[in-house]
């Protein structure tokens, strides 16, 4: 059977494309109404600080819950079974202990900044604070790629369109139109609303396909078919042979904490809200949001895997057994299943949620990327620019950067995990943000050389990724890829940038202190930690 | 693997019950957070000129 009889045995009918078509217009309605309320940068980027405790954490879990995170977790757990459970109880363990403590977030909210390299200014100069933002930007909008081809993909699955031909570019352009149409309108303001109706939707279609789930194929026969599939290495992520290991694990401790505490569009939903006190209610409820976020989509993938597994024709598309014989991606498992499980009316109304999903993730990300590169990287070169072009240059660089990420949808081969990908690309950014974040709060004697050394060196990170590993390691240094497969995992790239960048901090900071003033006008301290 | 199997259970059934709870609250609270806003900003902005 070839994939496109697969992907017509969907339940996805016209009732389902009336719910899809209908509810991205209602969003497009938010962004015109929102941009009613927009004044000035304040109210652009953090909705002049007014958000209370319930929304944020809607607006927390609609960014971090997007489609994208749906669709790299269901693979995760398609690939990795109950084994990949772990990431998703470490992400909530983390968040709970962030929002309990306040750590780097409410000492962020109090400096009052509207991104990170803003802080980076205060605390390390402006250089600092322009490398800081070029590092961010450039990280960030290359980690945002794949959302774009990943949304489609899910869409494409689902619906029932074919894979091969212009389907794929076409729902990736028609969403989107529609995603920078009201960022760009509205800001912020939209965005949390819109982050608001998107929850909702999300949550309840999630809880409701999850039962689904379990009813269509048996609570015990989805643990017994793993065991009798994967064996121990579908339970147990410290196994060798999982798809995990030890190195992996320590990896995702890591990835835990930056997914809440480091990640910008996560700190931003921090520096939005009305006060310290509610960053930390704010993330110790949204915990169990971050950490069903993936155990939801991880158990999605796993029913995903043993529906393929039992049913002769997917198993044949997934994993043909015949040479050369062109396997499905792994990224179609979830929209394929969940197209055969869910009756017509409740698949339009999970793919209009996973849709709205979509829009949350990107908005935020949108939003987030541009005001840094108007803020930290534009304004610190050119000087001042007035509240209104301000929020115009950041409406244009929002445009910029959704034509970028078309382009990278289609120019960068996927050779991993997208959570994979995802974890690598974030990395160039969030390994020197570690180091200066922590320095900058917690650590009075963190140098602005420290910070440059650790940025440059967060840098590293790209080594990471599959496609330059084996350039670097077996075109330019001739290593066996067998071995640069097995011994240069992406964990242990990313654990030793980690190392690298703290390692450069300190040295770099002890080496050469900040004396009196610094190279800018925003330096504000005198080496003291900001507090 | 029995450990592994009644931990990734447990996990399961926990996160989705308090997912369940938090959704409820969050729907019924976040609507009157949004008015909230909506009425802070309006009330900011009122007698501003044009920015």
């Amino acid at each position: 059977m070839g994939f496109a009889e697969i992907f017509q045995q969907t339940n996805f009918g016209t009732l389902d494309w009336c719910i899809v078509v209908a509810y991205p217009l209602i969003s497009v309605v938010l962004g015109i109404v929102a941009s009613r309320y927009v004044a000035d940068m304040d109210d652009f980027v953090v909705a002049g600080r007014g958000i209370r405790t319930a929304l944020g954490v809607a607006t927390l879990t609609g960014t971090e819950l997007g489609l994208v995170t749906v669709m790299y977790s269901a693979q995760k757990g398609f690939t990795g079974g109950f084994a990949a459970f772990h990431i998703g109880v470490v992400a909530g363990v983390v968040t709970f202990f962030v929002g309990m403590t306040g750590f780097i977030v409410a000492g962020l909210r109090r400096q009052e900044v509207l991104t990170i390299p803003e802080f980076y200014g205060r605390r390390y100069g402006r250089k600092t604070r322009i490398l800081g933002g070029f590092v961010l930007a450039f990280g960030g909008i290359l980690n945002m790629g794949m959302f774009l081809k990943a949304g489609s993909i899910f869409i494409v699955g689902i619906t029932g369109m074919p894979s091969e031909g212009p389907a794929l570019v076409i729902v990736m352009l028609v969403l989107l139109v529609l995603v920078l149409f009201y960022t760009i309108m509205g800001g912020m303001i939209s965005v949390v609303i819109a982050d608001y109706v998107q929850f909702v939707i999300l949550s309840f279609g999630l809880l409701l396909a999850t039962g689904l789930a379990i009813v269509k194929l048996g609570w015990g026969n989805i643990f017994t078919s793993m065991i009798e599939l994967k064996g121990e290495a579908g339970f147990n992520p410290l196994l060798a042979d999982s798809a995990f290991g030890p190195d992996y694990v320590v990896w995702m401790m890591f990835l835990g904490l930056v997914g809440c505490a480091l990640w910008p569009t996560s700190v931003a939903r921090a520096l939005a809200s009305k006060s310290e006190k509610i960053v930390k209610r704010q993330f110790m409820f949204a915990s169990a949001s971050y950490a069903i976020r993936n155990i939801v989509p991880y158990f999605w993938g796993i029913c995903a895997f043993v529906l393929i597994m039992k049913a002769p024709d997917l198993k044949g598309a997934f994993f043909p057994t015949a040479e050369g014989a062109e396997a499905l991606d792994s990224l179609y498992a979830l929209p394929v299943f969940l197209g055969r499980i869910l009756p017509a009316g409740l698949v339009g109304i999970i793919t209009a949620a996973m849709i709205a999903a979509f829009m949350s993730t990107h908005d935020s990300y949108f939003l987030c990327w541009s005001s840094v590169i108007t803020n930290d990287i534009i304004v610190p070169l050119s000087g001042e620019l007035s509240q209104r072009r301000r929020v115009l240059l950041t409406r244009v660089i929002i445009f910029l950067i959704g034509v970028t990420i078309f382009i990278v949808s289609f120019a960068f081969p996927l050779s991993e995990d997208l959570w994979d990908y995802m974890a690598v690309t974030g990395a160039i950014y969030f390994s020197g943000a570690f180091a200066l974040l922590v320095g900058g709060l917690y650590w009075r004697r963190a140098s602005s050389t420290g910070a440059v050394m650790a940025l440059v060196t967060g840098c590293s990170a790209v080594l990471g990724l599959g496609l330059v590993r084996g350039l670097v390691f077996v075109r330019l240094l001739g290593l066996e890829p067998a071995m640069v497969e097995e011994h240069i995992t992406a964990a242990r790239v990313g654990i030793g940038t980690i190392l690298l960048t703290i390692t450069a901090m300190v040295i770099g900071s002890l080496l050469f202190p900040d004396r009196g003033k610094r190279d800018g006008p925003e330096a504000t301290t005198e080496g003291g930690a900001l507090s | 693997m029995m450990f592994w199997i009644a931990l990734w259970k447990g996990v399961l059934i926990l996160t989705v019950g308090v997912y369940a709870l938090i959704a409820l609250w969050v729907t019924v609270q976040g609507a009157f957070d949004i008015r909230s806003m909506l009425a802070d900003l309006r009330a900011r902005h009122e007698g501003e000129p044009d920015a």
